[in-house]
């Protein structure tokens, strides 16, 4: 029905009125301004402009005046009359003073006004201020600042939203799965933070574009300047280095290349011990774009994504990595439609091997994906602003694979499987009144498994939200959403680990489902320099996976007899209160949540708390320019502990002690917290100099706070009684580092 | 060595190289559940004294060791007709024995009954196991690898065996010069045979240091490694056991040290055999021997 919905499309004939579109961008260096606002003022409506800085407005009559506002920038008016063409391209100059304070690339009302609840965005500048575990600027530990966002381990980028488990999350760099978004077995992010524009995280409610997921949709996307001359950042830290250079290739085309690599192996030669000489350990990323207008209406982009972990003694080595890459097309039809067709790459895998007297084994696993979407903007009016399209990605499931050499032993081979993952979607964004918008959509999922346990599942996924404007500075929303996946992390552990394969549903394994409803205030203050919200959500899940007692999920050739499902639970409410502009500038946010499962076979049938629930989190983060050259940032994080199954009883064997559990995650870990700061001294702040400099000290963990990472246990040397013990992962851990920009 | 040996080895490098994380101990917020029965009882054609022990659970973090139960009635039954009696120790509170050889006697099942008042009420608890001891084959060699790593000479023991037809579990003791060297549940050697089906394997079964250059390695290894030099013996003595067997051994190895982030699963209390709501295992094994001299080849 869908499907037939899109192909007769053509003929839903509205009244329509002109519209306008184009992008804005930042006069000196063309970067795109993500979220700046367009409006008209004669009909007091407005957009903001997406991720690539662009724009689309419908205007009430031939004449009026367009008002382009953005935080740090000095606004600009164009007159529009019956001989302006339907593209204008706007740039905007920067207001030096308030650049510096800008937090938020956000449209100055947008917490009020955006239709979608749960929606989080951060700017680089933003996420670079604040202070990083050994000076690595990392996007997902930034985003576990976020309200219903948490980190699943200490120090870990895995993150759970709202109560879901990691391979809920959707993660996309410019469009393209990346699978394991981490280096260091989770520690640090696989995003070069130079190469990266910002990331906007949907908590549930996804664009009826994007699904296939539970729990959030992250897009992180990439920087997407028209430079006007070559260009490059970069910085030198503790533990890595790293470059972006950026340029033009005559006056249509435009490239862009990053790279960083950590360094700890490369002293090892220093090592006394000979052997250490030998050892690797180091990851590396690389990310490449390119971008060509072949005119108002048309541009080309390239992009591409590669980064690999490497660990190896002279006796083995294990490898990761993710291969990520696009190439899309934009293409503006009319000034009123406008499509963006592309291809995608994704590759994530692993290789583990060791070499020992001529004996090689060698275990291999991961995931492929092809895919293609269509998606299409139709500006109608202000009735009809239609985002409809098609996406088809084909996956190829590789669980393990294990070569052996040297021994006369077969190899060991887990059959892997493929399936076919197609969507058509149609949204509308409509404005029924001044006061009164709505966002409703329909997404048709479907997906075949031509593997083992061959099956095919299909779905829809509706989608709505409903913003009611109390006030010039308040409103009310609410929203549903239905969500549905089909594919799955074997993933039984705390933290997880780059070993933890994909699987997809099959005859076996239904998809599983999520019915999300959530409603909020929304109340900005002081010409929207405050911002506040509070969002109350309830997520009920049907099918939700887990796995038996004592699973093994690695290299099992019946992973799914593994496998239970049952229901679950989530509901919570969140604080937010966020500070846009002044001197001191941040966020702080509260949330309190509950995240249950209810599966026959676990925990004897008994609802148990989700491993990811947190019952309160704090989020404090805060940014001072104490002068022009000078600014501090802290942040302050609080978690009610994660839920964790202690032993109630011992039975000895020998002298072993051996633990008796009375139900699974009964008990808590203790709460965690944690304080950090970070000092930035830009000695040629406000220079016309070219090579502008930037040095920063942080203290990650400034009151030494011993956070357990694991809980394990041991037994006494003497008594033979055993005992608990933590073992955490930071103490305080101080950096300083360079960066610059030319 | 096992098969992921070298993977701990590069989480090992990780580890000295990062260098970040401490431990100390810490008082959980547990609770005490109410004792149960645990029985223990690996039975074989291995020794002339042959154990059984007996006692309740007790609370995790208790200072005091289990408590042996008395007075229990425990007898073995073979599918053949055999009835073995076992006899408390004098000096062992709990511990029930049978000090002659035991015959056991491939593809015959074997059950284990301890009777006694556990719960206090004046009538007698019975509890049950049944198990199999399952025929072994013959091992095909014994050999010793040396290994130079991190400046370090080392030596691991393979066994080269031919696994039949089936799914198969192996239990591996490992002597040196006599001495039991893996006795404890948490360091038996065991192993199935998903990886070889049918195929001959070499199993790395233990890694043992060498006696002449025992002081270059750091203290805590030559606290927990075994070192040997040239002249000494040793001996594998390996059998087959019931997949029930193989899971809680395994079990009781994944979950006596508690969590894992990274590749362990939740934790889960250990299946048992015991019946009756009791815990721990009984067993019967029928070994197989293989011994090599290690003679240093300079």
């Amino acid at each position: 029905m869908l499907i037939a919905l899109l192909l007769f499309f053509p003929l839903l004939l509205f009244s329509q009125t002109r519209t306008v579109g184009g992008t804005v961008c930042d006069a000196s260096t063309g970067a795109p301004l993500v979220g700046a606002s367009v409006s008209i003022a004669e009909s007091k409506t407005g957009v903001t402009t997406d991720a690539k800085g662009s724009f689309s407005i419908s205007l009430p009559s031939e004449n009026c005046i367009l008002a382009i506002t953005y935080v740090g920038y000095e606004s600009q008016k164009i007159r529009i009359n019956r001989d302006t063409p339907p593209v204008v391209n706007i740039k905007l100059h920067t207001n030096l003073l308030l650049k510096e304070v800008v937090v938020s690339s956000l449209r100055k009302d947008r917490n009020v006004t955006a239709l979608t609840m749960g929606t989080e965005r951060m700017s680089m500048e933003e996420i670079r201020l604040l202070p990083a575990i050994m000076g690595e600027t990392d996007i997902l530990k930034t985003l576990q600042l976020l309200p219903g966002v948490q980190s699943v381990s200490e120090s870990s980028n895995g993150f759970s939203v709202r109560g879901g488990s990691p391979d809920q999350n959707l993660i996309l760099l410019d469009n393209s799965t990346v699978y394991n978004p981490s280096h260091q077995m989770g520690f640090f992010s696989a995003f070069n933070s130079d190469f990266m524009q910002g990331i906007e995280l949907y908590k549930g409610h996804f664009p009826a574009r994007q699904g296939g997921r539970l729990s959030s949709l992250l897009e992180v996307s990439t920087k997407n300047d028209i430079p006007a001359k070559i260009t490059g950042t970069g910085g030198i830290g503790l533990i890595s280095s790293r470059l972006m250079i950026e340029g033009p290739l005559g006056s249509r085309t435009s490239w862009y290349a990053a790279a960083r690599r950590t360094y700890a192996d490369l002293f090892l030669f220093l090592a006394p011990n000979e052997d250490l000489h030998d050892v690797s350990l180091y990851f590396y990323d690389l990310n490449g774009k390119m971008t060509h207008r072949f005119s108002e209406r048309d541009n080309l982009e390239f992009n591409i994504y590669n980064g690999l972990d490497r660990m190896g003694v002279n006796i083995g080595h294990f490898n990761y990595g993710n291969t990520a890459s696009s190439l899309r097309w934009n293409h503006s039809f009319s000034e009123t439609l406008f499509g963006k067709f592309s291809l995608h790459y994704t590759n994530y895998l692993y290789d583990l091997g060791s070499d020992m007297e001529g004996m090689t084994v060698t275990w291999i696993s991961g995931i492929r994906d092809l895919g293609a979407r269509a998606d299409f903007h139709h500006l109608l009016n202000p009735a009809f602003d239609l985002s409809y399209g098609l996406t088809g990605t084909y996956h190829f499931f590789n669980p393990g694979k294990v070569y052996l050499s040297g021994m006369d032993l077969d190899d060991y081979i887990i059959p892997g499987n493929e399936a076919l993952e197609l969507a058509a979607y149609l949204s509308n964004e409509q404005q029924v009144s001044d006061r009164f918008s709505l966002k409703y959509g329909l997404r048709y999922s479907m997906f075949s498994n031509y593997g083992k346990n061959a099956h095919t599942y299909s779905a829809w996924e509706p989608g709505l939200g409903a913003v009611f404007r109390l006030t010039e500075t308040s409103s009310a929303k609410a929203n549903y959403s239905h969500n549905t996946q089909y594919m799955q992390l074997a993933n039984n552990s705390s933290a997880g680990s780059p070993l933890d394969v994909w699987f997809s549903a099959s005859k076996n394994i239904k998809p599983q489902q999520v019915d999300i409803v959530s409603a909020g205030y929304f109340r900005n203050f002081s010409d929207n320099r405050y911002e506040t919200s509070v969002e109350v959500y309830y997520k009920n899940l049907k099918d939700v996976i887990d796995f038996r007692e004592h699973s093994q999920l690695l290299l099992n050739q019946d992973l799914e007899s593994e496998v239970r499902t049952g229901r679950g639970k989530a509901y919570g409410i969140e604080f937010m209160v966020r500070k846009n502009s002044g001197r001191l500038t941040g966020f702080a946010n509260y949330t309190l949540s509950r995240s249950e499962r209810t599966i026959p076979e676990i925990n004897q049938g008994k609802t148990y708390l989700a491993p990811y629930d947190k019952t309160h989190a704090v989020n404090i983060a805060a940014t001072y320019i104490l002068s022009k050259k000078l600014t501090a940032s802290a942040v302050w994080v609080f978690a009610t502990g994660t839920p964790s199954t202690y032993p109630s009883g011992r039975f000895a064997i020998g002298g072993d002690y051996f633990p008796i559990y009375s139900a699974r995650n009964e008990f808590r870990k203790p709460d965690y917290h944690r304080m950090d700061i970070s000092l930035n001294y830009a000695p040629k702040a406000g220079s016309a100099k070219r090579w502008k400099g930037e040095w920063f000290i942080s203290l990650y963990n400034v009151y030494n706070q011993k956070n357990p990472w694991i809980i394990y246990y041991d037994q006494d040397d003497v008594t033979g009684i055993p005992y608990a013990e933590k073992m955490y992962l930071f103490g305080i851990v101080p950096s300083f580092g360079y960066n610059f920009k030319f | 060595m096992k098969k992921w040996d070298f993977l701990h080895i590069i989480f090992g490098v990780i580890a000295f190289l990062t260098g970040f994380s401490c431990t100390e101990r810490i008082d959980l917020p547990t609770k005490d559940s109410p004792p149960v029965i645990v029985v223990y009882g690996l039975i074989s054609d291995d020794s002339d004294y042959q154990g059984i022990s007996v006692s309740r659970s007790s609370p995790y973090f208790d200072d005091l060791p289990n408590e042996g139960v008395s007075g229990a009635e425990v007898m073995v039954s073979t599918s053949d007709g055999r009835q073995i009696n076992f006899t408390e120790n004098d000096s062992i509170k709990g511990f029930y024995f049978f000090n002659r050889r035991f015959d056991v006697t491939g593809d015959t099942e074997y059950s284990l009954s301890v009777k006694t008042d556990f719960d206090g009420d004046g009538s007698l608890d019975v509890y049950e196991a049944k198990t199999e001891a399952l025929t072994t084959q013959q091992g095909d060699s014994l050999t010793l690898e040396v290994m130079d790593m991190f400046g370090t000479t080392s030596y691991l023991l393979h066994l080269y065996l031919t696994d039949t037809e089936g799914d198969d579990y192996y239990l591996f003791n490992v002597f040196c010069n006599d001495s039991l060297l893996n006795g404890s549940i948490s360091s038996a050697v065991v192993t199935d045979d998903k990886m070889f089906p049918n195929q001959q394997i070499r199993l790395n079964l233990y890694h043992f240091g060498d006696y002449l250059t025992k002081d270059d390695n750091p203290d805590y290894m030559q606290e927990n490694m075994v070192y040997i030099k040239s002249g000494d013996t040793l001996e594998v003595r390996f059998c087959r056991i019931t997949k029930e067997y193989f899971d809680f051994i395994t079990q009781c190895q994944n979950e006596k040290g508690g969590e894992n982030p990274l590749f362990g699963g939740p934790a889960s209390n250990i299946t048992t055999n015991i019946g009756n709501g009791g815990v721990g295992f009984f067993a019967v094994c029928k070994f197989q021997k293989m011994k090599i001299k290690f003679i240093k080849q300079e």
